[in-house]
């Protein structure tokens, strides 16, 4: 059985396929940065996808354009992710159970649109929705074995890398960056020299719902083209889990989603060799907690080393 | 004792006063839009919006089995939201009493499947059995955050999944009953399952047993030494450590207790409503805990009321869902909204202390 | 005819639970004079200022700045107006730079980048300017408490104010420091800026300030000259009636050594906080450390807390050795700890008064019935309590949070000597405390020491000090480099020598004197 096993990962399409599988986390991700450096978690990703990813779908067959199905799902991610950030900076209401009750609006929400668009409550095979094209790189798609991992991709994959980057700047060189930085050390710093603390922890929220609303669009137009009953299946709460290990920036947590959704492929792969499933299916969370616990270990650790 | 220094004592319990009632209203008033939300989705989908709204809300009351129906939705609620209340006083968000929940009846039923007296004994062991299953879920979320300060939220969730994959893994290879035509346990005996009180309806006796717990939770945060220890850690967990509190264990003990009251529950329910262990994912129940435990305020004597409005509401859903084809996932919708709407009327009146204190902060001078 | 640089007119402020934080206050304050305003706690001047400053609105009344009516609704607008304030809490981002503090909410871009440089540059010409000598790339978290009131002040300054706020500026700083700081504020005022100076220590209030106003239950009492005015006058106008400046004490009667701590080390970050500390306490006495804050009084009193972990030595109470003990066990075997920060460790400001006071006391069989809370018992013990500490509060039931400062420390002083505790250690026991209950703490400690008690009195206010101790030690980076077995006839300046390590006394002979005992 190893045998089999290394066999499966050690293969290009298995490198190819963690790239595939990991682009939905990494949005994620992002989306978990930009609220955790503000000072409050977005608990509420895992909903927006959800959402996200069903707009996507019935926009781009209403429209037939897989680009306003992107942009809808953009839309709506922003919205959903104004009312959450009204009712926790607004209303003072617990991010965590802010969070969790979009999550459940979501959950009833996509499965009531879905069946008053489609009259199915599982899937949404019956629209042609539209997806989101592979890019093949010329040059590099001819290198042997990395050009099979790298070219080839979903656009949005390899724009996940280049938001990774973009966000990297946004957060350390940009005054608003720098501001939400801020905001999310000492609010009432911030405060104090004028800067809108509720105004700044919005614009991050918002900027979250973008990057949870690609993550969702990705989900039904890059990786498969069908929506089903909630099928984010976790993710925005490995995204949150990613952005803890990454300590909040923006290169680790993509390089952590990396790892989770390495997880993932091989939980796929194994149950193609007859590992039994059900282990196979916990292995990416089973890792999660193993990343986490290690990061909150390391953590205590460091703190400790200060008072010592 | 000194008269003049108390004598604003009654303007004080009158100002306690009106602020409850104040929060009453509000919580109302959050209702009252969730409710209207409701009926717009109606007028949507149904042909017939004003009937769809009567079912919904007369529903519940329509006959004895759908009254029934609503006790009977509200006694697990009642556990998993006892279950929400103290780990919600410690201030710990863990999700673990939805793992609880499913994994203490799983390892009930294996063990009274298989124990020689099928009886009231078996039903009280397996009842204890499934709350200390159910407690073993939460020693590892409650300790990794005692321990490590790992955040219990995302561990508890990621772990729900792991112990979800593994029940199932159990109730697939070593429990299922070949014979059944769906996923299913070998059934329980007649004599183990929990007997129905109210005739003409399926509630039954793990409603005392409900009630029970939720005197003996009142009690323990409000009278006892450790519920105290649990107030103090999720009010101020510096102050609590700074005055001798253990911390550790408090934070610790909060899941596993969490946890025991969730499998307690799971396995309560599977002895009233079921004959058969049958499920093949979590029922969420740890969500509504959650919801249950904000709407009594984190008090768990508030939490029967709590959860009674949350298994009228599920009711009343599924009364309108069948009878006037509006789909049964509104329910999630309403719960989601209503959740939303009720943490934030309930904060503004916890707000108003938090406020309090920070105003109490700036005048420190 | 006078020349009002500021002129707040019938301001008056009610909270929504009924408490009137000013009524018709009018406030004027002269260009370019240094103001001093006073006032015990709950008596108004925070929230005047706060108001001024545009962190809190008025109900009612006007602002007049610098002649024209204006509407002050946030930081913004105070600041843009030329209004500025330092807090008495500091408003710095401890994991960002000098220069990114100075310049945060108006942060100089280039080309929608932000230019670092550039802020390097006009901090460094900002440290000039004003003889502030600090390094604008270094992380607020790694300075010393002084330098981060100069980063605050030149946040104010970067700003181009023209009326500066102080909240309690000198609450953190040596003699030496706050010397310097009168030198700054006396440059400010030759440059025509107007302070405003917040203060509780009445000899600096005289010493700097040219007018004071004093505050009262939420109104005016008056602004004086404070060339007119005596220390008494003073007092006597905030109070009403004459609060004793030193404390009524009686000579001290030491009995036999209860703590001994023996070559304590204590580490942080590598470096050693405590530098193999080793004193004796006495029942009966109040041994005082005098030192700036962050030279290991902190560190000591949470060591012997238990709030933190030592590497090497012992801690010996009455003879048992609680080294590595826990919290508990340390409370329940004669020790007790006063917390300096009242708000965030000392209470809890959500609950009631009476959970407050009677938490921590759990084990005690009076108070309790096995594993439950005798609730009558508690509710007498706490009444008891309020009223011996005179603690004015609408009822017992009521969140600790809502009380004054004062008041609240009370609540924290009634919880921790009512265990009538061999050892007690008090950390800043009336850091932002009004006079009132200042005096009245001060009195009960003395009556703690007198019933027995072995007091440990850690104090950043040396007048406090200097009044309540028996004898006095000086701490500096981590060790002892003073002790004093009387204070009769030593002066603050002296003592002021040795917190900063201009002087020393030799350590064996300290050792000596201080363990003989």
């Amino acid at each position: 059985m190893l045998g089999n096993l290394v066999s499966v990962i050690f293969t290009t399409s298995f490198a190819y396929s963690i790239f595939r599988i990991s682009t939905s986390l990494i949005y994620a991700g992002m989306a978990a940065v930009l609220a955790e450096n503000c000072g409050v978690s977005n608990i509420g990703i895992e909903g927006i996808m959800l959402i996200s990813a069903l707009v996507a779908v019935i926009v781009s067959a209403l429209t037939g354009s897989a680009f306003w199905g992107l942009a809808a799902a953009v839309g709506a991610g922003v919205a959903v992710a104004f009312i959450l950030a009204y009712f926790i900076f607004h209303l003072k209401t617990h991010f965590v159970l802010s969070g969790l009750s979009i999550n459940m609006f979501a959950k009833g929400a996509t499965i009531l649109m879905l069946f008053f668009v489609t009259g199915s409550k599982g899937t949404s095979t019956t629209l042609a929705s539209k997806t989101i094209p592979d890019v093949s790189i010329p040059f590099i798609k001819e290198i042997p074995i990395v050009g099979k991992i790298v070219s080839d991709q979903n656009i949005l994959t390899y724009i996940a890398f280049l938001i990774t980057g973009l966000l990297s700047y946004y957060l350390y060189e940009t005054k608003s960056g720098l501001r939400i930085r801020a905001v999310g050390a000492n609010p009432e710093a911030a405060a104090s020299v004028g800067v809108s603390v509720a105004g700044v922890r919005y614009k991050a929220f918002l900027l979250s719902g973008v990057l949870s609303g690609i993550a969702g669009a990705y989900l039904t137009m890059g990786y498969m083209n069908t929506f089903t009953a909630n099928m984010t299946a976790g993710r925005g709460f490995i995204a949150l889990a990613a952005c803890s290990m990454g300590h909040n920036s923006p290169w680790a947590t993509c390089f952590a989603a990396l790892l989770f959704g390495t997880a993932d492929a091989l939980s796929s792969s194994l149950q193609t060799i007859n590992f039994p499933t059900q282990f196979v299916q916990m292995i990416p969370y089973v890792i999660t907690i193993i990343g986490i616990m290690l990061y909150s270990i390391k953590a205590q650790a460091d703190q400790h080393a200060v008072e010592r | 004792m000194n008269k003049e220094r108390l004598k604003g004592s009654d303007a004080y319990q009158e100002y306690k006063k009106q602020e409850l009632i104040f929060g009453m209203m509000k919580t109302f008033l959050a209702v009252a839009i969730s409710l209207g939300i409701v009926f717009i989705i109606i007028a949507i989908f149904s042909d017939n919006p004003i009937a769809a709204a009567a079912s919904f809300i007369g529903g519940p009351f329509s006959s004895l089995r759908r009254f029934g129906n609503m006790i009977e939705a509200s006694i697990p609620l009642i556990f998993t939201g006892l279950a929400a209340c103290i780990m919600f006083q410690a201030q710990q968000f863990s999700l673990i009493g939805d793992g609880a929940f499913y994994l203490g009846p799983l390892a009930a039923i294996a063990f009274s499947l298989s124990f020689p007296d099928q009886g009231l004994l078996n039903t009280i062991i397996s009842i204890l059995l499934g709350g200390i299953v159910g407690a073993a879920c939460g020693v590892f979320p409650g300790f990794l955050k005692a321990k490590w300060n790992t955040n219990e939220f995302v561990v508890s969730m990621m772990f729900n999944y792991v112990i979800t994959f593994f029940g199932l893994y159990i109730l697939l290879n070593k429990l299922r009953d070949p014979g059944s035509g769906f996923v299913a346990s070998f059934a329980l005996s007649k004599t183990v399952r929990l007997a129905r009180i109210i005739p003409g309806t399926k509630v039954h006796s793990g409603l005392f047993i409900a009630l029970a717990m939720v005197v003996l939770c009142t009690v323990f945060i409000y009278r006892t030494r450790f519920g105290f220890a649990i107030r103090m850690t999720g009010s101020n967990i510096k102050f609590a450590r700074y005055i001798g509190v253990n911390t550790f264990l408090v934070v610790f003990m909060v899941q596993v207790i969490g946890g025991l009251l969730a499998g307690i529950g799971g396995t309560v329910e599977l002895l009233g409503m079921y004959d058969r262990y049958q499920w093949t994912a979590t029922l969420g129940l740890g969500f509504d805990g959650m919801t249950v435990a904000i709407l009594a305020a984190n008090n768990p004597a508030l939490v029967p009321f709590g959860a009674l409005f949350l298994a009228y509401v599920r009711v009343g859903t599924e009364v309108m869902a069948r009878v006037n084809n509006v789909p049964t996932e509104t329910v999630y919708l309403i719960q989601g909204f209503a959740m939303l709407l009720i943490t934030a009327s309930g904060f503004l009146v916890r707000w108003r202390h938090k406020m309090t204190v920070k105003s109490a902060a700036r005048r420190a001078v | 005819m006078e020349d009002f640089i500021l002129s707040m007119k019938k301001i008056t402020k009610i909270y929504g639970n009924g408490i009137i934080a000013n009524k018709d206050v009018d406030f004027s304050v002269r260009r370019g004079e240094i103001h001093a305003l006073m006032g015990e706690n709950g008596a108004g001047k925070s929230t005047l200022m706060k108001i001024l400053f545009g962190e809190d609105i008025s109900d009612s009344g006007d602002i007049e700045f610098k002649g024209k009516k204006v509407l002050i609704t946030s930081p913004t607008d105070a600041l843009r107006l030329g209004i500025g304030m330092v807090h008495q809490h500091f408003m710095l981002v401890p994991m960002l730079t000098v220069a990114e503090n100075i310049f945060l909410g108006m942060e100089l871009t280039h080309r929608g980048k932000l230019d670092r440089k550039l802020a390097v540059e006009k901090t460094e010409e900002l440290g000039h300017t004003y003889h502030f000598n600090i390094n604008p790339n270094e992380k607020i978290s790694d300075l010393a408490v002084g330098t981060r009131q100069e980063v605050e002040i030149l946040k104010a300054l970067a700003r181009g104010v023209d009326l500066l706020i102080l909240d309690e500026p000198t609450a953190v700083l040596t003699p030496q420091e706050t010397e310097e700081l009168f030198k700054e504020l006396k440059l400010f005022r030759k440059e025509g800026k107007t302070i405003i100076f917040i203060s509780h220590k009445l000899k600096e209030v005289k010493s700097i300030c040219d007018r004071i106003t004093i505050m009262k239950k939420g109104m005016s009492v008056g602004t004086y000259e404070l060339a007119d005015m005596g220390e008494a006058d003073i007092s006597r106008l905030m109070i009403g009636h004459d609060v004793p400046l030193t404390a009524d004490k009686e000579k001290a009667n030491p009995g036999k050594c209860v703590l001994k701590i023996r070559d304590v080390i204590c580490r942080e970050e590598g470096k050693s906080v405590l530098n193999k500390v080793s004193l004796n306490l006495r029942s009966g006495e109040i041994l005082g450390i005098a030192g700036v804050e962050g030279n290991g009084q902190q560190e000591l009193a949470e060591s012997l807390a238990r709030l933190r972990q030592t590497v090497h030595g012992s801690i010996t109470v009455n003879g048992n050795d609680i080294t590595k003990k826990n919290i508990r066990y340390v409370r329940e075997h004669g020790l007790s700890y006063l917390s300096d920060d009242r708000i965030s460790e000392g209470t809890a400001p959500l609950e009631s008064i009476e959970d407050n006071i009677v938490a921590g006391k759990m084990r005690e069989e009076s108070l309790t019935a096995g594993p439950f809370l005798n609730k009558k018992a508690i509710e007498s013990f706490a009444k008891c309590q309020i009223d011996n500490y005179q603690i004015v509060c609408d009822s017992p039931r009521s969140p600790v949070g809502m009380l004054s400062g004062g008041n609240m420390q009370k609540v924290a002083v009634a919880r921790e000597f009512s265990g009538k505790p061999s050892v007690m250690i008090v950390n800043q026991p009336t850091r932002g405390v009004d006079v009132g209950a200042m005096s009245f703490i001060h009195n009960k400690l003395i009556k703690l020491r007198d019933t027995g008690s072995a007091i440990l009195l850690i104090s950043a206010d040396l007048s406090e000090l200097m009044n309540l101790s028996d004898s006095l030690l000086v701490m500096f980076d981590g060790s002892f480099t003073a002790y004093f077995e009387t204070l009769e006839n030593i002066s603050e300046e002296e003592i002021g020598y040795y917190m900063l390590g201009i002087k020393r006394q030799d350590k064996k002979d300290i050792e000596r004197r201080l363990l003989r005992e």
